[in-house]
């Protein structure tokens, strides 16, 4: 039986919500081509077995085992240089069909290395379309205007992918079986340093994505709009959107390219557009 | 301290006009690259592309800044994954010589953000990714800056490295327009010591790239509409 694995990234000693939904996909998955799921948590010290806890959590979430590896090191938040080697001892141990992260800044600085060591298939937060047993992988490329597709059949090698969705709800009764690994030493040649004054002030979630083609907007406008929780992207500029982000197109043409890949549009010259968006958002969150 | 900038070319969909030269992150890696040279003498900058002879033209800006300009092109890495790009890089980067490899965080086009850390890989050097701000340190280590969600953390490392810069990355000045630059040198993989059959396999993981049909974004009368639709989103 094929290994699907999915690295159960904690965030304040759980399982993160990213890393959740990432297990709901792998459920899906692994129900329909009949595989079993393998939740790798790695972790500091050995977690609790209490009713609430992380190992309880990935089981009621699809977990049918969790792989657990725990090292001091891996207190630390997610880089490749602290938890990539626990995450490949893992592969090393239940080589996986499908391996899937969630794409979180940890998760998509170790999946796409964790790819390379493995020789896997990459891709970065597809939608996973499941008929029979066969999944496909598709995702957005060219900025939305095309999509490439991936179908895992088709390929003799693992897949890596990252993973953005909402997490659903528990879907299992049954205790998740616990398989305990040795962690490989943690010796990160990448050291963190304080943030001391000038560090960047946080930034709110991105709740909607502004597509405004290669028009320009002023920077204190797009640091105001930023602040709101609006990301301007102008053509050039990689972009994606958070599942719970909306995307809009602004524009004068109504046949401009960027209409194409939105759900709303707006008329106008974007930076007009844009100053009276800040005010509305701003109004809306006062 | 040698310094190595991959660079590429944008390329535009199918039946659209070319794009710009390079993506977002691509210059915000070169930008970052002239100021870690300029901010430690005697180092050296050298500009990485692999493509066809198109991709020219994305080494213009790093040669007309006096950067010594390569690329590397073999049919074989014609619609080949990121895994053969990647050891393609990997092993110019050894014949060329490097103390650090910085290259955009992700491309516009496809957006995987994978080259950097699997061309960290096939290295065997730590690779630091999304760097929103990046500095030398005066012991010679690298100090980078990244966003995470709504915050931000500090790490270093010392060379050899790599590091993937972010868009909005606004370490360096902006570029100037291409001038004149020293001729490209053309590398193929005999040259890095790499064989067709390594890399050509790869082409049966990159996927098919199809256009299906789109819906038209819903076109609003106005923000006060769109703010309205916002709100009943959340």
């Amino acid at each position: 039986m094929a290994n699907v694995l999915v690295y159960a990234e904690l965030a304040e000693g759980r399982p993160s919500t990213l890393a959740l939904a990432a297990l709901g996909e792998a459920r899906r998955i692994a129900s329909a081509i009949g595989a079993t799921v393998y939740a790798v948590l790695a972790c500091a010290e050995l977690p609790r077995y209490g009713d609430d806890d992380a190992i309880a959590l990935l089981g009621r979430h699809g977990a049918d085992k969790v792989i657990l590896l725990t090292a001091p090191g891996l207190g630390r938040p997610t880089l490749f240089a602290t938890h990539g080697p626990a995450v490949v001892a893992a592969c090393e141990q239940l080589p996986p069909a499908l391996l899937l992260f969630p794409s979180s800044v940890g998760g998509s600085d170790v999946a796409p290395r964790v790819a390379a060591r493995l020789g896997a298939a990459f891709a970065a937060r597809p939608r996973i379309d499941i008929s029979g047993d066969n999944v496909v992988l598709s995702r957005p490329v060219h900025g939305g205007v095309c999509e490439r597709r991936l179908a895992i059949e088709d390929i003799e090698r693992p897949v890596v992918l990252t993973y953005d969705g909402p997490a659903g709800e528990p879907c299992c009764d049954g205790d998740a079986e616990v398989v305990v690994l040795t962690a490989p030493p943690v010796q990160p040649a990448i050291h963190e340093l304080p943030l001391e004054g000038g560090a960047q002030a946080p930034v709110p979630p991105v709740r909607v994505v502004l597509l405004i083609g290669r028009a320009a907007i002023p920077d204190p406008l797009e640091r105001r709009l930023r602040a709101l929780g609006a990301r301007v992207v102008v053509d050039g500029v990689p972009w994606e959107a958070p599942h719970s982000a909306v995307v809009v197109a602004v524009q004068t043409d109504p046949e401009h390219p960027v209409f194409q890949q939105a759900r709303f549009g707006l008329l106008g010259e974007p930076a007009d557009v844009m100053e009276r968006l800040a005010g509305a958002l701003a109004d809306a969150a006062a | 301290m040698k310094i190595i900038v991959l660079l590429r070319r944008l390329i535009g969909p199918p039946g659209r006009p070319e794009p710009g030269l390079l993506g977002a992150c691509e210059a915000a890696a070169l930008r970052a690259a002239v100021r870690l040279q300029a901010a430690c003498p005697g180092s050296s900058l050298t500009a990485l592309a692999v493509g066809p002879p198109r991709d020219d033209a994305a080494l213009a800006p790093a040669a007309a800044l006096g950067a010594r300009t390569v690329r590397l092109w073999n049919l074989a890495l014609e619609g080949a994954d990121y895994d053969a790009y990647a050891r393609a890089i990997a092993a110019t980067c050894r014949l060329l010589k490097y103390d650090l490899v910085l290259c955009g965080e992700r491309s516009a086009e496809e957006g995987l953000g994978v080259i950097g850390p699997a061309t960290a890989e096939h290295l065997g050097i730590p690779h630091l990714s999304a760097a929103c701000d990046i500095a030398w340190q005066p012991s010679g280590r690298l100090r980078v800056e990244r966003g995470e969600g709504t915050a931000a953390r500090r790490l270093e490392a010392a060379p050899p490295l790599l590091v993937t810069v972010a868009a909005s990355c606004a370490v360096g000045e902006r570029l100037a327009p291409a001038g004149a630059g020293g001729p490209v040198e053309l590398f193929d993989l005999d040259k890095i010591g790499l064989l067709p059959e390594e890399l050509r396999h790869r082409q049966r993981f990159e996927g098919t790239v199809i256009a299906p049909p789109r819906p038209r974004a819903e076109i609003l009368p106005d923000v006060a509409t769109l703010a309205q639709k916002l709100r009943e989103s959340r």
